[in-house]
């Protein structure tokens, strides 16, 4: 029978590791993958992913259960990838080594695109699409694009998303619209 | 921009998440405030379009580190073995007799099955399974040709610009470049060419890539001092008559 949520935080919170183990083994696919929509790579999805788990760990003690598990963990996860790119973005220069290595991952990422079984024409259109979509998202602010994500990527309703976000339901509907408005906009241009 | 108070109550209306109550409230509102009709009129538009978006897998090698990175700092459980190391003990490393003469039986009956699969021949269409072929030829060697057309005008516009003067058309190329993703479609299109064998494609692809992802990668404040090398390396190439000779070819 499957345990709930709650039975092992509870039993995280006396400092069971296995249980916490449960936990992570639960949502370590769904925290990678809001990591990746929200940092627009594996391998930096991966390290956010791992520090979420971590910070959630040391501080599970401190979870008071005014919201569920998973709300706690994505509002992690959210503000992980935040302070992410923050850092990233600090730490960007623009090198000739960098850029080499950034040419190398766009090597990488077009060679997992071409391995796929999909035929040609089906990858080429996505491309086009594919595009669009994550360029904008990667050009909003941090926290309209982590609204953006949890609503349309995620299927997160606005009130969870509020609570993740620690913000107010008008602002994430806000934040929702504005990208929306963005991206429409782009579409529009294109055609 | 008109605004409306309302316009971010559009989000909860198409997502489903208004009472009842609230949205026949929000559907008078609808018919009379032409900012929230068009915010709607845009998302409906979008949506699907986002929805239909496919998440990136990840590698399986990554996927694999990071599963095990996790395994080791938080295992799962130290009483018991997990029932996967229970079932290969007792099918694979200490089956009992009567196991093994099950297996043996498995064995044979799912030799028995592929042996069939091996053989059998699907009865089909020749005929529509040729014309399906076709059609697909057809359909890839248009994109190829729409590739190849974006590609020549885009160059073309690059050769001709003049770096003093047409800073903003400049960039407004570099833009487009970037939306159409023009350097991963060069790579996809060598990928495709690789798989036809034509070795005239993959040479014409091969000196068009490091060219246009020069130019896709270039900061915008450096356009307009790297446009004469890239000028440089367009008209070097041939490139360009090149192009123009495989698009003439074509119509």
């Amino acid at each position: 029978m499957k345990i709930s949520d709650e039975k092992l935080v509870e039993q995280a919170k006396s400092g069971n590791s296995y249980a916490f183990g449960k936990l992570v083994k639960r949502y370590q696919n769904k925290v990678l993958f809001l990591a990746y929509d929200l940092v627009g790579n594996y391998n930096d999805a991966q390290d956010v992913a791992q520090n979420t788990f971590l910070y959630a760990f040391r501080s599970i003690a401190r979870f008071q259960e005014k919201s569920s598990f998973s709300t706690w963990l994505y509002r992690i996860t959210t503000n992980a990838a935040i302070d992410f790119q923050r850092s990233k973005k600090r730490k960007k220069t623009l090198s000739l080594n960098q850029k080499t290595s950034e040419r190398e991952d766009e090597r990488e990422l077009i060679d997992t695109l071409i391995d796929k079984d999909k035929p040609f024409d089906e990858r080429y259109q996505e491309l086009d699409l594919k595009n669009i979509i994550e360029q904008t998202t990667a050009k909003l602010p941090p926290q309209q694009r982590a609204a953006f994500v949890l609503k349309y990527f995620n299927n997160q309703p606005t009130d969870e998303i509020a609570k993740i976000l620690k913000c107010d339901p008008v602002t994430v509907r806000g934040h929702i619209l504005r990208a929306s408005l963005k991206i429409r906009k782009l579409l529009k241009d294109e055609q | 921009m008109k605004q409306c108070p309302f316009q971010d109550r559009v989000i909860d209306y198409f997502f489903g998440e208004l009472s009842f109550s609230e949205k026949s409230e929000y559907n008078t509102h609808l018919s009379q405030c032409p900012v929230c009709a068009e915010n709607l009129k845009a998302i409906k538009l979008i949506s699907p379009k986002i929805k239909s978006r496919q998440r990136e897998q990840p590698d399986p090698e990554m996927l694999r580190r990071y599963e095990h990175a996790l395994k080791q700092s938080w295992p799962v459980s130290s009483q018991q073995p997990s029932i996967w190391k229970r079932l290969l003990q007792n099918f694979v490393f200490k089956p009992s007799l009567t196991i093994r003469l099950a297996e043996g039986v498995a064995l044979i009956i799912i030799g028995f099955f592929i042996g069939r699969l091996a053989v059998w021949q699907p009865s089909i269409n020749n005929q529509l399974e040729k014309e399906v072929e076709l059609s697909m030829i057809h359909a890839n060697e248009q994109l190829m040709e729409n590739f190849m057309q974006e590609a020549e005008i885009l160059l073309l516009d690059v050769a001709n610009l003049n770096p003093d003067e047409d800073e903003q058309i400049l960039s407004k190329l570099k833009q487009l470049a970037t939306y159409r993703n023009l350097k991963h479609k060069t790579m996809l299109c060598r990928h495709r060419a690789e798989q036809l064998g034509d070795d005239k494609l993959i040479s014409l692809l091969d000196e068009l890539e490091p060219i246009l992802l020069e130019f896709c990668n270039l900061e915008d404040e450096m356009l307009p001092e790297k446009l004469s090398e890239i000028q440089f390396m367009i008209r070097e190439s041939q490139l360009l008559n090149e192009i123009k000779y495989f698009n003439q070819q074509k119509i």
